[in-house]
């Protein structure tokens, strides 16, 4: 099996190792609407899988500077935005709230020496933009650029300065955030209440299709079939404790002729995660069902302890490998 | 005209050059039409094959014209659009094969299969032999093969050998009949010449069929490893019954020259449950298989359909012209 395909099928698990924390609830009111989709996920102290899960990743040894900004300053959401782009990589942005002030001068001082461990000889270029010191520098080996600004209790760091402009003209409101959507609030009602991790992709415009074929195109591999005939894709899912997840993925038809074609894309995604998952020793149960102009995937997976120690121990490569 | 033709000279002269052209022409035609005997493929495989594949590419095959067309486009394009162009395309359309084998075997022991591949050129060949040298050279490279005499046939093998890593790398050749045999096994390929019949006793190849027919045997486990080696690898359930698949058939007939329709049939000598996991598998490959075909521009539609003796994928393929072009093209990246 490719390992971008298996790479899809664990986005949900990778988003959580990137160190991504939220609120249920939350609408993600930071990633602007020309996104190709947002991921956000809470870290709500009192839930039993977040909270082993928070632990699990704090006590993993592999450091990083989200990590040393949450022992400092706890964060308590983080959403992650993906945004198109006419290359190959696509940049992304984190934008993680933390339940203090950030923008003070200590504080500030404190991430910027955190932050500069990310960058090239600890080099940043810092311009204004809408009133934010935005922070821009090069990875170190040529692994492209790094920014972030800080604004209120919000940190947003990403690979790209554009799209983290565009995270402040949201956070400003000159922007539409992509959770105004109409598809995101009817999305957002399909999915169950209280979902730990919610993700989702706007696809009206094709945004997420054309993103998505120009890495099938890379990867040799159609994850989507119907890809170009969804309205929007939203998925929930709830870590109710360290060993399982139960969750749901949602489809919504731009074509209602393609619903075949969207029931089959979901038919053997799941598929797929029950025989990555039931290679490991996870067990794994799905249902598919169709409603009008929605395709759901329900699922739950059991056994994940092991599954989700390495990954924050060896990172996303212990998924892949 | 009259007064010119009253010229004897003149006469017998345009007479003579006439006579001569005819006889030029009988014999082209002759030589164009006479008998050359054709690879019997019956002959070549002197153990059973685990995987054994025939594709027809005779002038009733729909097959042949795309499949003209790509080697065209690979090896005319520096041409242009002049007469040497026009020549070579006339010369690739009758040179062209008209069947082509390919054998793969495994040997108890060995860590690597042979690979065995038999092209079929019929009356093709005598066009082909007038550029054998430059076939030779770039099939072995440009240093000249060592050649052998096994029972009048002229076995041709690298003096480097290859390291056998895949189903390209050929170590060996010969020439018999209409045909040209490679192998990747120059030891293989002389065992293949000592048995192989007289040239007058050679069979016909005219195919039972136009389809592309692939027969996977997995009755010693052939299938069963490479799956296995890949789940193991990825950490990924592919196929968990392949144990219990005995072989597997492909059969692709070609309805033009942009579809092919046929069936994937995974047999199995152990009855078929009314839930066989087997069924799942074939399923989950059809989507696999769709999934894979699609960014290189080829659509697949199909239905998963089970009987008492095995589980079938009923396929059909459209976009095939598009799916060859895609195979050179990562065929010559490979190459890069």
């Amino acid at each position: 099996m490719k390992r971008p395909f298996i790479s899809f099928l664990v986005i949900s698990s990778l988003l959580l190792g990137s160190r991504i924390i939220a609120t249920p609830g939350s609408a993600a009111p930071s990633v602007s609407q020309d996104a190709v989709g947002f991921a956000e996920i809470s870290i709500n102290k009192s839930d039993p899988g977040v909270a082993w899960m928070t632990g699990a990743w704090l006590g993993a040894p592999r450091s990083n500077s989200l990590k040393s900004i949450y022992r400092k300053y706890p964060l308590n959401r983080t959403v992650v935005g993906i945004y198109p782009s006419a290359g190959a990589s696509l940049p992304f942005v984190v934008v993680a709230q933390s339940g203090k002030n950030l923008a003070g001068e200590v504080e500030k001082k404190e991430i910027l020496s955190i932050m500069r461990h990310e960058v090239a000889q600890g080099q940043y270029n810092r311009s204004n933009y809408r009133g934010y010191d935005l922070y821009t520098g090069t990875r170190s080996n040529n692994k492209g650029s790094f920014g972030f600004f800080i604004k209120g209790n919000e940190l947003a760091l990403g690979t790209d300065a554009n799209a983290l402009r565009k995270v402040a003209d949201a956070s400003a409101g000159t922007v539409a955030p992509m959770s105004a959507q109409a598809d995101y609030r009817d999305l957002r009602s399909r999915i169950p209440a209280g979902s730990d991790l919610v993700f989702f992709f706007a696809n009206q415009q094709n945004q997420f299709a054309n993103t998505l074929r120009k890495q099938e195109r890379k990867w040799k591999l159609s994850l989507l079939l119907s890809s170009g005939d969804l309205a929007g894709m939203m998925g929930g899912f709830n870590f109710v404790d360290g060993d399982k997840i139960t969750g749901s993925i949602v489809f919504k038809a731009k074509n209602p002729k393609a619903i075949r074609d969207i029931q089959d894309d979901a038919n053997f995604m799941g598929e797929a995660i029950r025989r990555k998952f039931s290679h490991a020793h996870i067990t794994y149960k799905k249902q598919v069902t169709v409603q009008g102009n929605y395709v759901t995937l329900s699922f739950e997976m059991k056994g994940l302890k092991p599954l989700f120690k390495d990954l924050f121990t060896e990172g996303v490569s212990s998924l892949l490998k | 005209m009259a007064n010119l033709l009253k010229n004897k000279t003149l006469k017998y002269t345009l007479l003579g050059i006439g006579v001569l052209l005819v006889s030029i022409l009988i014999i082209i035609l002759l030589w164009w039409f006479g008998y050359t005997p054709p690879v019997n493929f019956e002959k070549l495989a002197l153990e059973t094959p685990v995987v054994q594949a025939q594709i027809p590419s005779g002038t009733n095959s729909p097959l042949r014209g795309v499949l003209i067309g790509i080697t065209e486009e690979k090896m005319l394009s520096s041409m242009g659009s002049g007469l040497k162009r026009k020549v070579a395309q006339i010369g690739l359309r009758l040179a062209f094969p008209v069947m082509t084998h390919a054998y793969v075997f495994e040997f108890p022991g060995e860590e690597t299969p042979v690979y065995l591949y038999a092209i079929d050129f019929g009356r093709g060949i005598k066009l082909v032999r007038f550029g054998q040298d430059k076939i030779n050279s770039r099939l072995f490279g440009n240093e000249s093969p060592e050649e052998t005499q096994v029972q009048g046939y002229t076995l041709m093998q690298r003096k480097e050998q290859l390291t056998v890593k895949g189903f390209k790398d050929i170590n060996a050749g010969a020439w018999i009949g209409s045909g040209l045999l490679l192998c990747s096994d120059p030891a293989y390929l002389r065992k293949v010449l000592e048995q192989y019949p007289e040239a007058a006793e050679a069979g016909s190849s005219k195919p039972a069929s136009d389809a592309i027919q692939i027969h996977i045997d997995n009755q010693t486990g052939y299938m069963e490893k490479l799956i296995r080696y890949y789940e193991q690898k990825f950490a990924f359930e592919l196929f968990a019954s392949i144990d219990q698949v005995s072989a597997v058939d492909i059969n692709l007939a070609p309805v033009n020259g942009d579809t092919l329709k046929g069936d994937f049939a995974f047999k199995t000598q152990n009855p078929l449950q009314e839930d066989d996991p087997m069924v799942s598998d074939v399923d989950f490959f059809y989507g696999v298989l769709r999934r894979t075909l699609r960014p290189q521009g080829i659509e697949m539609s199909g239905e998963t359909v089970k009987d008492a003796e095995a589980v079938k994928l009923q396929v059909e393929l459209t976009g095939f012209r598009t799916a060859l072009s895609q195979i050179e093209k990562l065929t010559a990246e490979d190459n890069q």
